[in-house]
């Protein structure tokens, strides 16, 4: 019975699964900069009073978000060979996918956040002389920051879960690595228990930090499932 | 917000230099670029070749989305009771369940319930027994969905609960009802109305998580589509149609909601 849940197959793989899980981390902290990046530009401009950016940004933000993950990462995988002529190499495909189906989603987080500036500052930011990025730089942004705060954590935990559905494309990160060492070992119960605990720690500890961000009234939550 | 799409000339010569150049540096590339002599053999008639498989796509995602609506409701409606209740073990049963389904993927989740729970099936009940009892990948696929989303949901109803002020509890209690018919009566018909909203992202969420299923071979939509690039090879049609197909479901969810809302005369805000 001891050999039987073959907890051994954990220490057993451990360079693998640590080799995975390095892998996970840098497509998190590649795609988690593009996806602020992607978030702050889509955001900023459906904040705008602007609708010809208004519009077209809204239109990719509702598109995006409402397709799923997973189709999105085998999507911009295929999509990358007909439309820009460069085959994308797993991992960079799940670097982009990732980064702008969470971007879309950290869009409206940054727009929430903008938006819980008052007008009247940014008027008054304006008539005192200051230009546009003077006035996001200064005015708006230290506010938005502070009630968007928790927001940004969870969506960075979001981002974590869905380094995952790189697996689908081949990248060899923590999933693919666990999935591997199942099929050699035919350990399923410790493999995934096993993921499930490092997925775990990350993403718990991070959202801790969301909770202790999100004590004030006033703060922008976003607890979306994807 | 109801404007004009320019208020001055010079918008409008603004939007046409922006959008006309990203336009023209898009066109340029795909026609004069430097792969623009790559060849891809489009073919969109593949898609209604094997239109069945859509089909059973769509139909198998609806399936495993009305069971896993229902499962999720429930069970986030029961956390959210018990993440506001006094009572305090219920409570750390209801945080602990909230905050292990919440941060783990789906992914290992569903992985979990079909290869990990497979084996502890075998080891309590086929071995002693002598019986081959195999979890079906739909099921697993129900159970995990249903209890990812259920967390999500229990924490959306407790918000809903917790914005209900106190003075109707004591208002219930001091009119003689029980605890339960408190429950009933006047806490969670209220709180149930004011989570419509929230809730509703979440609904959707359960369409588009349920194309994790396929990774466990439930023959849904991201499944079919995915056969029909296997069976042709043109990868890029084939999800193309199973993303517009997705996004034709989640757009159909949010009507029907919408409707649903109206029905019950409910103030409807912005869902997705």
């Amino acid at each position: 019975m001891e050999s039987f849940w073959k907890w051994n197959v954990i220490p057993e793989n451990f360079p693998f699964f640590m080799a995975g899980f390095r892998l996970t981390l840098t497509i998190f902290v590649l795609s988690w900069v593009g996806c602020w990046t992607f978030a702050i530009l889509f955001g900023a401009m459906r904040h705008s009073p602007r609708s010809w950016l208004r519009v077209p940004a809204g239109a990719v933000v509702e598109v995006i978000r409402g397709t799923p993950g997973l189709m999105f990462v085998v999507w911009v995988y295929f999509l990358s060979q007909p439309l820009i002529g460069y085959a994308l190499s797993p991992f960079w495909a799940a670097v982009w996918a990732l980064l702008i189906h969470q971007g879309a989603y950290g869009a409206e987080v940054v727009r929430a956040g903008l938006s819980s500036v008052p007008r009247g500052q940014v008027n008054a930011g304006y008539s005192t002389g200051l230009n546009y990025f003077q006035v996001m730089a200064s005015i708006v942004l230290p506010q938005a920051l502070r009630n968007m705060a928790p927001a940004i954590v969870n969506r960075s935990v979001a981002l974590f879960k869905n380094t995952s559905l790189a697996f689908v494309i081949g990248v060899i990160e923590l999933f693919r690595a666990g999935t591997i060492v199942n099929g050699r070992e035919n350990a399923s119960f410790a493999v995934f228990t096993f993921l499930g605990a490092v997925y775990f720690v990350c993403c718990f500890s991070l959202s801790r930090l969301g909770q202790r961000l999100g004590q004030r009234p006033g703060v922008i939550e976003d607890t979306t499932a994807v | 917000m109801s404007r004009r799409w320019f208020d001055t000339p010079a918008e409008r010569r603004t939007f046409l230099l922006v959008w006309g150049s990203i336009g023209a540096l898009l066109a340029w590339y795909f026609f004069f670029g430097p792969r623009a002599h790559y060849d891809y053999n489009w073919r969109w008639p593949v898609v209604w070749r094997y239109r069945r498989f859509l089909l059973w796509g769509v139909g198998t995602t609806l399936y495993i989305f009305a069971w896993s609506v229902g499962f999720s409701l429930v069970l986030g409606v029961f956390c959210g009771i018990g993440r506001t209740t006094t009572v305090r073990w219920v409570r750390a049963v209801s945080t602990c369940y909230v905050e292990i389904f919440r941060n783990i993927p789906l992914l290992v989740q569903m992985w979990w319930a079909y290869f990990g729970l497979q084996q502890i099936v075998n080891v309590a009940v086929n071995e002693p027994l002598g019986l081959r009892i195999l979890i079906p990948s739909t099921v697993a696929c129900i159970l995990a969905l249903s209890l990812y989303t259920g967390a999500y949901m229990g924490e959306v109803i407790r918000s809903g609960i917790r914005s209900i002020p106190s003075g109707q509890w004591k208002a219930a209690t001091s009119t003689g009802l029980s605890r339960a018919q408190a429950w009933r009566h006047v806490i969670l018909p209220q709180a149930l109305v004011i989570v419509i909203p929230p809730l509703t992202s979440e609904v959707l969420n359960i369409v588009k998580n349920s194309a994790v299923a396929m990774t466990i071979a439930v023959t849904d939509l991201m499944f079919y589509s995915q056969k029909i690039e296997e069976e042709t090879f043109a990868g890029f049609e084939a999800y193309t149609a199973g993303t517009l197909l997705f996004l034709l479901l989640t757009l159909a969810t949010v009507g029907t909601i919408y409707l649903v809302q109206r029905m019950f005369g409910l103030k409807v805000r912005s869902a997705a």
